[in-house]
């Protein structure tokens, strides 16, 4: 990494010193307005045909000027919502006039091709999502996944839980692996991004997974958290395989190409936005009343037989006792003290941007504070970022983008525990009679009696008070691209660009837990604390050409209006490096691990991967016409074979009819095939031995009893899909349609070996999974004017099926806890997300099968804009249909007979009260569906209601003010479900590859209220 | 940094063209990004057989994993075959097939057939035996000797370990190889060429051994004490041969000729003479160790460990009296009365018990890998059956009357092979109390039904341990030699 930077030190330096070819010529201004009510349009760019160099943008009276050289030229002027308009200025000219002609669609924003190729979104012939930079920041969100849920057909995005700081997956187009990775891969201006969830070490304290230090259920937040959605440009989605192959090994689970904001040429323009608001537990369980002390005796105190001894009764009257005496009241609403922390959340936002024609900046600091509702919880983010875009005389640009990033969460205690350290676990079998929140004149808070007493259990109260679950971000993403226009002329353009960047994290852990606390003693030591630490580190650098070919039209080749060919290669790479320290038994009131009785891990991994890449693009017949084909080749260190590359192909091609019928503005047919990969994991090429414990004080070496297989290959995918798009009236009312159908083969699996070989299992490549779905699109914009109102509905479906398996039917690691609550299990034949469990059948028997699928029926979003005059009404409704869950909150409340609605009726005239009816129907895991529940849900994502103060007032405002914007936004403000635990979209096991289905004792689902305020001058 | 010197130096610093640079550009990506060798990239996490290698002071860490792998696996052994000895039970409370699997169910069942536990663990060592002898073959740092002297070590563990397999499977037979491709399985091949495996393997073992120098390039656990030198371990290797001899003799396996003909028996003399044979240190031999230090293991069988692996109460009734009325030295030794019985909990079926170990008191007693009293009365189990039968008496008296502090036997040369049989076995069951020993013996003197079933009803004798369902699972439709017996087709 060094030797990289040092380089690019030098060219940079090179660069600079270089002799200046610019020949300053003249300058042109002009104004830009809408074709239709005659607006200024703002922030429109304004480009030279032939010159990359130039570029200007339009300010808030839409007005830019732009320099030029001498001589007749061609400008091109496009924004987004507006059709792109080229204006030829002869040289005589000094100002110009254009007005845009609406393009609600956006089909003429630029859609990426290739690693340096993108062609305009009509022509574009594979589904790709664009989700523009104002639709992330309308609504402030814990982090961007969270801003992107709703907004992806073709994808599950959800929350892990509401902990501030986020942690959340996007899945899209479903299950591509079982073993491999189920991430997309994420490239911020060209940089490869890692998305790594670093678990910082909350098993020690929950216990959740055993003995080990962390755990997949630490409830930890993947790295993406770390982006400023503030100053995304735009989040384009590359799904399937036609559009991603040129990622290759990396490309099965789809591609998000994060794009940041740039500067234009112009005076400083400052943007600052603040936003202050609230989170609220969307959501909590609440529990049983108690109206007195009998009731509660009667409850957890089983009746005395008749024939009892005198050591039964005298049992039998120290638990009467215990609970007499603890019964204070019916009921305390612990959950809403507990999550009932509502500091103020606040994001401070500021960005300028301008330069000159040859150096151009953006710049942008944030902050943001986001309350936790748990007490005790919260994050804080801080972003600073330095885009500079440089010219180098007409033919070379350098684009130079660098984000400082500092990310600090302490996300406090939530879900699985085995020492009921968990808050919500622990309610569950706390009857709320007892007034755990108050201390004591010592001020010590006092037991909590129930759940096992002792250290079998704890008072939430007191843990958060005093445990510490911080993580500490440090974070620095730099990438810089350089393009020399080689070759310039009427017909030929050849564009050579270098890119290349580096993505370092280090992310520090400190948890620490005092030794007084209630739970302490139950793992035999008292106090806790872990410190960890992962460094992590990715580099990718590339080098590419494109020629452009743009025949004569009067020629043999007329037909064609561009051929595109490009061709390059890659590098990449990634390293990471964790470790954790954790001490037990401290001696008190020091949380330093050198003062207790210490254990460690460590786990590095590095990957290296080198590729070269081909791509031909054709546009012909008047752009009706796109096809396009390409290769990438790709060889790999984690690969077996590491020098054997391996080769991802794709093709597409699309036709669009313009005008086939009146009304109907154009129809685009398009269809592409492809394949792409997914890498095997670190170390499954290796075959190792593995340390064995110590015999007489000296360490030893066995096999490792998983056997690495060093034929070890990809993953690999192919898919078709198929879509139609039409738009109709002017552009009023579009249509989008896209149906995939993916194959992966040569999926990593873990085969067991025969006892009688000495090894337990190898990683093997086989089986073969499907993923076949639809996805739906209809945009309405019916009414355009003083009133206007646009609708976006979105629809997607996809089921997955195991077609063959090589191995035997076996259960997803971390999928759910058994039988008895249902988990993911991998059968050919069934579905991938299939989940099973027991049943009873009538006669009394059970057996372990299929009793739902994690995957929803059907997902579907409604996004709507009303606007009238200055004010605009946005909502964002996303529906669930169908997908079950692992309801273990409400497996764990009944247990502790203490679910809220314990004492409700039962069904079908039983005569148990609810909560007893539903546990005994359980029958002790006999039949998982009482808590395999239907996660179905409707949820208003997003309300917005903003207000733009007319411009008159503005300009009677002091200073420069261009703009004001009055916003009041709400996130997740209704659900309206029958799912009775915490929330349907919430996971124990964090981010999983195949499904995540449990709901256990979670960091509640935020609800947040916030009031943003926007200036422009 | 040499490189960017090298690099300015080849495209020149000044007076660039912009696609010279990006020319140069490309060079440096071709060169520090394209070359294959970085692709090499090191297992950071787990040591690699070819690092092991490649490590001269590796050989000492995979040497004690062959000592770490016997150790995991005689415990196991022990406590299982104890209870279909009987002379043990492991009573835990909250598991109820900790008693049902090896008393109660069918012996093929696939949940929990007998014995299901007491197979992949040897193959697990013959692996990690497997890639040690390969590491020594291939080694370019030892010498000859060293490499004769690791090979003995190694092959004397080799055949330690298939030694459990035969003794627990001797109708079934076992597969004996490790092959180098894991996914390739290896044929079963019957119970008497198991035991000629071993016997060779031991043989062999002994030939390196006598090549091997005067000590091992890696130093032997301080259970190994005394036997820790090519030389010395020879005895404990020649000490695990007249076991196997005398094994193969009582067996009547092929080469022997029928059972108890003096054969083998005259191979097992020969071998006791070469060991490390002594009635008067009856407790001599090397032995396991265990520690409470972090990442060692504790004995699993110490009352400290193991507070529900109890003794059959059969023991009690069957210890003869000493002169002063007082039971068997060895009963006194190695057992004690518990304040309360216990029994197998709930509704599993079985009885209760007031008798406990106390062989192993500590967490860090060792256990024994195999001791002088053992070869003392093999001496007289080989002396009886090659005609020395005075011979004989003396041996077992020689235990008797010290270990036990019993007066001397009854038994004269004119005594029945049964009666003495019957005496031997005594001998042996209270000398080697849960050293894994009573079942073999009853079984290899086909006196199975001597043995006490607590509940007719619902328990029975098992003579074979049960293939594992995951070794039938994995040999399911695969051609007829390499199938296994009992798992059907």
């Amino acid at each position: 990494m060094r030797t990289l930077l040092s380089s690019l030190t030098v060219l940079l330096a090179v660069l600079a010193v270089a002799p200046r070819a610019q020949a300053q010529g003249r300058t042109v201004t002009g104004q830009v307005t809408a074709a239709e009510g005659g607006q200024p349009v703002t922030g429109a760019i304004i480009t030279a045909v032939g010159h990359p160099g130039i570029v200007s943008q339009t300010d808030e009276q839409g007005k830019f000027r732009v320099s030029l050289p001498a001589g007749a030229i061609t400008l091109v002027v496009r924004t987004i919502g507006y059709k792109r308009q080229e204006i030829a200025v002869p040289a005589s000219q000094s100002s110009v006039q254009v007005r845009l002609a609406r393009d609600v669609l956006k089909l003429q924003g630029m859609i990426v091709t290739g690693q340096a190729t993108s062609v305009a979104r009509q022509n574009i012939a594979t589904a790709v999502s664009v989700v523009q930079s104002a639709d992330l920041t309308r609504v402030p969100a814990q982090s961007l996944t969270n801003a992107l849920q709703g907004k992806v057909p073709g994808a599950h995005i959800t929350m892990n839980s509401g902990a501030p700081g986020g942690g959340g997956q996007i899945q899209i187009r479903g299950v591509t692996s079982i073993l491999g990775s189920g991430e997309p891969l994420f490239v911020l201006d060209g940089v490869i991004i890692s998305n790594a969830t670093i678990e910082g070490g909350m098993n020690s304290l929950t216990a959740a997974s055993g003995g080990g230090i962390s755990s997949s259920e630490d409830n930890a937040a993947n790295r993406l958290a770390d982006l400023n959605p503030n100053d995304i440009a735009s989040v384009e989605v590359l799904k399937g395989a036609a559009a991603s192959a040129i990622y290759g090994e990396k490309a099965t689970n789809g591609v998000i190409l994060i794009t940041t904001k740039r500067g234009v040429s112009g005076r400083p323009r400052f943007n600052i936005t603040q936003r202050l608001g609230v989170n609220t537990p969307e959501h909590l369980l609440g529990s049983r009343h108690f109206s007195s002390t009998q009731e509660l005796v009667d409850t957890y105190v089983p009746p005395l037989d008749p024939g009892a001894t005198a050591s039964d009764s005298a049992k039998y009257n120290a638990a009467v006792a215990m609970y007499t005496n603890a019964y204070q009241a019916p009921y305390f609403d612990y959950q809403k003290a507990l999550y009932g922390q509502r500091d103020l959340s606040y994001e401070t936002d500021v960005s300028v941007s301008g330069g000159t024609d040859n150096t151009k900046y953006f710049v942008s600091g944030t902050i943001k504070r986001d309350a936790g509702t748990e007490l005790g919880t919260g994050a804080t983010r801080q972003n600073l970022r330095v885009n500079l875009d440089q010219s180098f005389g007409d033919r070379v640009t350098a684009h130079v983008s660098t984000a400082f990033i500092r990310d600090v969460t302490d996300r406090g205690i939530s879900n699985n525990n085995n020492n009921n350290a968990s808050p919500l676990y622990v309610l569950a079998y706390t009857p709320a009679v007892i007034n755990l929140a108050a201390r004591d004149s010592s001020g010590s808070y006092p037991e909590n009696p129930f759940a096992g007493g002792g250290s079998n259990s704890s008072n939430p109260f007191q843990t958060l008070a005093y445990i510490k679950n911080n993580s500490d971000v440090y974070r620095w993403i730099g990438g810089g691209r350089l393009d020399v226009q080689a070759i310039t002329s009427d017909h030929n353009s050849l564009t050579l660009s270098a890119i290349g960047g580096v993505d370092w994290f280090n992310q520090d852990d400190e948890l620490y837990s005092p030794s007084f606390l209630q739970f302490e003693p139950a793992d035999g030591y008292l106090g806790t604390a872990v410190q960890g630490n992962a460094d992590n580190r990715q580099l990718n650098a590339s080098l590419n050409a494109v020629w452009k070919y743009s025949p004569s039209q009067s020629g043999i080749l007329g037909f064609l209006n561009t051929a595109t060919t490009s061709t390059g290669l890659q590098y990449e790479e990634t390293g990471v490096n964790r470790y954790n320290l954790r001490a037990r038994g401290l001696v008190p009131g020091v949380g330093n691990i050198d003062q207790g009785t210490r254990d460690q891990s460590q786990t590095r991994e590095a990957v290296r991967d080198q590729a070269y890449y081909g791509q031909e693009e054709l546009l012909a017949f008047n752009s009706r016409l796109f096809l396009t084909g390409g290769f990438r080749a790709e060889r790999s260190s984690v690969n077996g074979d590491r020098k054997k590359f391996y080769i991802f192909p794709k093709a597409s091609g699309s036709y669009r009819f313009v005008n086939p019928f009146p009304g109907v503005d154009e129809v685009k047919l398009r269809a592409g095939i492809g394949t792409s990969g997914n890498q095997p994991r670190y170390g499954d090429r290796d075959q190792t031995l593995a340390l064995a414990g110590q015999i007489d004080g000296e360490n030893a070496l066995t096999a490792s009893s998983t056997l690495g297989n060093p034929h070890i290959k990809p993953e690999k995918m192919t898919e078709k899909e198929f879509g139609m798009d039409a738009s109709f009236l002017d552009q009023r009312v579009a249509f989008e349609g896209t149906r995939f159908d993916r194959t992966i083969t040569d999926l990593l699996l873990t085969a067991p070996l025969a006892p009688s070989s000495g090894l337990g299992q190898e990683v093997i490549n086989g089986g073969e999974i499907t993923s076949k779905g639809w996805e739906l699109a209809l945009t309405l914009s019916p009414f355009r004017g003083n009133f206007s109102w646009g609708s976006h509905t979105s629809f997607y479906h996809v089921q997955g099926e195991v077609v063959s398996l090589p191995v035997p039917a076996f259960t997803v690691p971390s999928s759910g806890f058994g039988a008895a609550y249902g988990r993911s299990r991998i059968a050919p034949g069934y579905s991938t997300t299939a989940i099973w469990g027991n049943i009873t059948h009538p006669d009394g028997t059970f057996a372990d099968t299929v009793i739902g699928d994690a995957t929803p029926k059907f997902t579907m979003q409604f996004s709507n804009i009303f606007t009238w005059k200055a004010l605009s009404l946005e909502t964002l409704f996303d529906w669930r249909h169908g997908g079950v869950v692992s309801d273990l909150d409400n497996n764990l409340w009944d247990e502790g007979k203490n679910s809220w609605d314990y004492d409700h009726k039962a069904p079908n005239g039983d005569p148990r009260p609810l909560g007893e009816y539903r546990y005994e129907t359980w029958d002790g895991g006999h039949n998982a569906l009482v808590y395999v529940q239907d996660g179905s849900f409707v949820k208003l994502r997003e309300l917005t209601l903003s207000y733009a103060v007319p411009q008159s007032i503005v300009d009677r405002l002091p200073g420069n003010i261009q703009a004001l914007q009055v916003s009041l936004t709400g996130r997740n403000l209704h659900t309206w479900t029958s799912y009775w635990g915490i929330d349907p979209e919430v996971s124990n096991f964090g981010n999983q590859t195949v499904s995540h289905i449990v709901d256990l004792a979670p960091y509640p689902v935020n609800r947040s209220y916030f009031l943003s305020l926007n200036v422009r001058f | 940094m040499p490189s960017r010197y090298t690099w300015n130096a080849r495209c020149g610093a000044r007076h660039l063209s912009y696609v010279t640079v990006v020319g140069c550009a490309a060079v440096w990506v071709l060169l520090a990004g394209c070359n294959s060798d970085r692709l090499m990239v090191p297992d950071y996490n787990s040591p690699t057989p070819g690092a092991v290698s490649a490590d001269p002071g590796a050989l000492q860490f995979a040497a004690n994993g062959i000592l770490i792998d016997a150790r995991g696996n005689i415990g196991g052994w022990i406590s299982g075959v104890g209870r279909l000895g009987r002379e043990s039970y492991d009573y835990m409370q909250t598991e109820g097939r900790s008693t049902t699997c090896w008393l109660s169910k069918p012996a093929q069942d696939p949940a929990c057939g007998a014995g299901s536990s007491l197979w992949g663990g040897y193959y697990d060592a013959l692996r990690d035996i497997f890639n040690f002898k390969n590491t020594v073959q291939a080694s370019t740092v030892l010498s000859d000797a060293q490499k004769k002297a690791a090979l003995g070590f190694a092959e004397t563990f080799e055949a330690y370990a298939l030694e459990f397999v035969i003794e627990g499977r001797g109708h079934y037979g076992a597969p004996v190889q490790v092959m180098e491709d894991p996914a390739q399985l290896a044929p079963f091949v019957s119970r008497d060429s198991v035991y000629s495996y071993i016997i060779g393997t031991l043989n062999q073992a002994k030939v390196d051994l006598q090549a091997g120098g005067a000590s091992f390039p890696f130093t032997v656990t301080s259970g190994f004490d005394g036997f820790d030198t090519p030389a010395t371990f020879l005895r404990f290797n020649r000490a695990l041969a007249a076991r196997i001899d005398a094994e193969r003799a009582s067996l009547g396996v092929s080469g022997c000729g029928a059972a108890l003909s003096p054969t083998c028996y005259q191979a097992a003399l020969k071998d006791l003479s070469e060991s490390f044979i002594d009635p008067a240190n009856l407790a001599l031999g090397p032995a396991f160790v265990f520690s409470t230090a972090p990442g060692d293991n504790q004995n699993p069988l110490s009352n400290a460990s193991n507070n529900v692996f109890v003794a059959h109460p059969s023991i009690q009734a069957d210890a003869e009296q000493q002169a002063n009325g007082s039971p068997d030295q060895r009963y006194t030794d190695k057992v004690y009365t518990m304040d309360a019985p216990l029994g197998p909990g709930g509704a599993v079926p079985g009885i209760f018990t007031d008798q406990d170990f106390i062989r192993f008191e500590n967490p860090t007693d060792p256990i024994p890998v195999i001791r002088s009293e053992e070869l003392v009365l093999l001496r007289s189990e080989a002396k009886w059956f090659t005609g020395d039968k005075v011979g004989a008496i003396a041996d077992l008296n020689a235990v008797r009357t010290v270990s036990g502090k019993l007066p001397p036997s009854t038994l004269t040369a004119s005594s029945t092979n049964d009666d003495y049989l019957t005496a031997l076995l005594y001998e042996r069951r209270y000398s080697l109390l849960i050293e894994g020993r009573r079942w073999v013996d009853v079984r290899r003197f086909g006196m199975l039904n001597t043995l006490p079933v607590d509940v007719p009803a619902s328990q029975m004798l098992y003579d074979d341990l049960v293939i594992p369902e995951a070794e039938c699972l994995s040999r399911k439709g695969a051609p007829a030699d390499v199938q296994a017996p009992t798992c059907g087709g």
